[in-house]
């Protein structure tokens, strides 16, 4: 891993990514990052059989400077495994992170919903500076799964 | 690297292509990118049918390949700039369209069109260009007018150079890797052989002086121009007057000259043969291509916009340290002063003309 790719002074960048459905697809996205050093910090798709409109998705997260960001955004555009890729910002308003946390009788913070699964754990979901915003406080949930990043389709 | 090929679909642009792909400089999920040169294009399918030919031939290992009519579009690390007019190949009708200058005019507005794009769309990561189109002079010119000019290289001198080395090696019956000599200046009539530069792996000194002396048979630089000039008209008539098998006679003729001479002029009969300088212009651009992805540190000599490097201004041909970009002018002190002084001439001579042509 190198130096570049595990720089941390960067700004999240978030793209969202319509791919063709077919084996390899993800391999060649992967590719034009890791070919320019960029480490992907998380990577959500879904095969379109999972998806509402029947179309692959995918939302990678990594972190970049704009420039990069732009010229990784427009490189993936002329791939033939990607339909369409789009540089959102961190607060788009069709962003949804989500993370699984202990059941508690703590009232979130606004714009934070949680959903009781069980008896034990809750579903949080909101805006990613929001959540990021409470988990990262002083009345932060105890957290039981990693952070997860939707995007509202059709919105 | 991504590479992206503007004016694909052009000869040249075609070899350079098919020998990318088939010489594997370029890994398969690295892409190449086929930019069609001209949107009015009467052959809007070529580039896709050039698509899946490449794809059909080399299957084993072919990059991703792109095919975009849009200059917006241009993504590639490298980006070969191979678009625009070039001269008629009949002879019959060479003495209509014979100076730079006619494709000055006609290439200046798709220099600028592409050169803007690039730049607009990758202002803080530029790609390296290597220019082909002609005049090459003018091409490098205008892209560093949008870009840092350490990004920015013209094809003529390096494809120049490689001529000059094979002209000497095939006098002297070596292969032209035991030779190593840089032809600098402007691209055409305007080239500057630097004899100085001329090594001969297994030559000592004296044998190397003596060698020299014998392959210029008595010429010196400062004639070069002139002596140039003259044969070229000569040349000319020749192909003129018999467009059919003008241009063999007109190789006959060159081949009986010095190796300077005839790394200047033997591109005419080539070109009016039909066959064109189409072979020896791409090789030359992958080899240079090849050096760039593999971040090699090389001497080349190439076409590079000058401020003041060996009293030199302008956008000629000289030697160059290319490291990712070109990192510096490579030091005249092993030239002759009478060398030195036409490349400041030329230089001089280029400025002149790109401000008739561009109005800078």
């Amino acid at each position: 891993m190198t130096e570049l790719a595990t720089e941390n002074s960067f700004p999240l960048q978030v793209i969202a990514i319509e791919l063709q459905d077919r084996p390899g697809s993800v391999n060649s996205v992967a590719e034009v990052f890791s070919g320019r050093g960029l480490q992907i910090e998380a990577f959500h798709g879904t095969a379109g059989n999972l998806s509402p409109d029947d179309h692959a998705h995918a939302l990678i997260v990594f972190r970049a400077g704009a420039d990069r960001a732009n010229l990784v955004t427009r490189v993936l555009r002329r791939l033939s495994s990607v339909r369409c890729a789009e540089l959102l910002g961190d607060d788009d308003p069709r962003l949804i992170e989500s993370v699984l946390i202990a059941r508690s009788d703590t009232r979130p913070p606004a714009g934070i919903s949680v959903c009781a699964l069980s008896a034990q754990t809750a579903l949080a979901a909101g805006s990613p500076a929001a959540l990021h915003a409470w988990l990262a406080g002083d009345a932060a949930p105890q957290r039981l799964g990693a952070l997860r990043l939707d995007l509202l389709l059709g919105a | 690297m991504d590479i992206s090929v503007i004016g694909a679909s052009g000869g040249c642009g075609r070899e350079v292509v098919t020998r990318l792909v088939s010489g594997g400089v370029l890994g398969r999920r690295e892409l190449l990118q086929l930019v069609g040169g001209n949107p009015a294009s009467r052959r809007p399918s070529y580039l896709h049918g050039l698509r899946a030919d490449l794809q059909d031939a080399y299957a084993e290992n072919i990059p991703e390949i792109d095919v975009t009519d849009d200059a917006d579009e241009i993504v590639g690390d490298i980006v070969v700039m191979a678009a625009g007019a070039t001269f008629p190949t009949d002879s019959a009708k060479a003495g209509g369209l014979q100076s730079r200058d006619d494709l000055a005019r006609t290439n200046h507005a798709l220099f600028e069109h592409f050169a803007a794009a690039v730049a607009h769309n990758r202002k803080g990561n530029p790609p390296v260009v290597i220019v082909l189109s002609n005049p090459v002079e003018l091409g490098v010119h205008v892209f560093c007018r949008h870009l840092p000019r350490e990004y920015v290289l013209g094809m003529g001198a390096f494809s120049d150079s490689q001529r000059f080395r094979w002209e000497i090696a095939s006098q002297l019956g070596v292969v032209r890797q035991r030779v190593h000599a840089s032809m600098a200046g402007e691209h055409g009539l305007g080239m500057v052989p630097l004899w100085s530069t001329v090594r001969i792996h297994g030559l000592q000194a004296d044998e190397l002086a003596a060698t020299i002396a014998r392959l210029r048979d008595g010429t010196v630089s400062a004639d070069f121009p002139a002596r140039l000039a003259a044969e070229h008209a000569a040349l000319m008539a020749q192909m003129m007057a018999d467009p059919i098998d003008g241009p063999v006679r007109a190789l006959a003729r060159v081949a009986r000259l010095p190796p300077d001479l005839r790394v200047a002029l033997k591109p005419f009969p080539v070109h009016y043969s039909q066959a064109k300088t189409i072979s020896a212009t791409a090789t030359a651009t992958v080899e240079l291509v090849t050096a760039l992805c593999e971040g090699r540190a090389v001497e080349i000599c190439a076409q590079y916009q000058h401020r003041g490097e060996l009293g030199i201004h302008g956008p000629i041909g000289n030697r160059l340290i290319l490291e990712g970009a070109v990192r510096r002018v490579v030091p005249g002190d092993d030239l002759a002063d009478e060398e030195l002084a036409l490349l400041q001439a030329c230089g001089a001579r280029c400025r002149a003309k790109i401000r008739e042509w561009s109005d800078d």
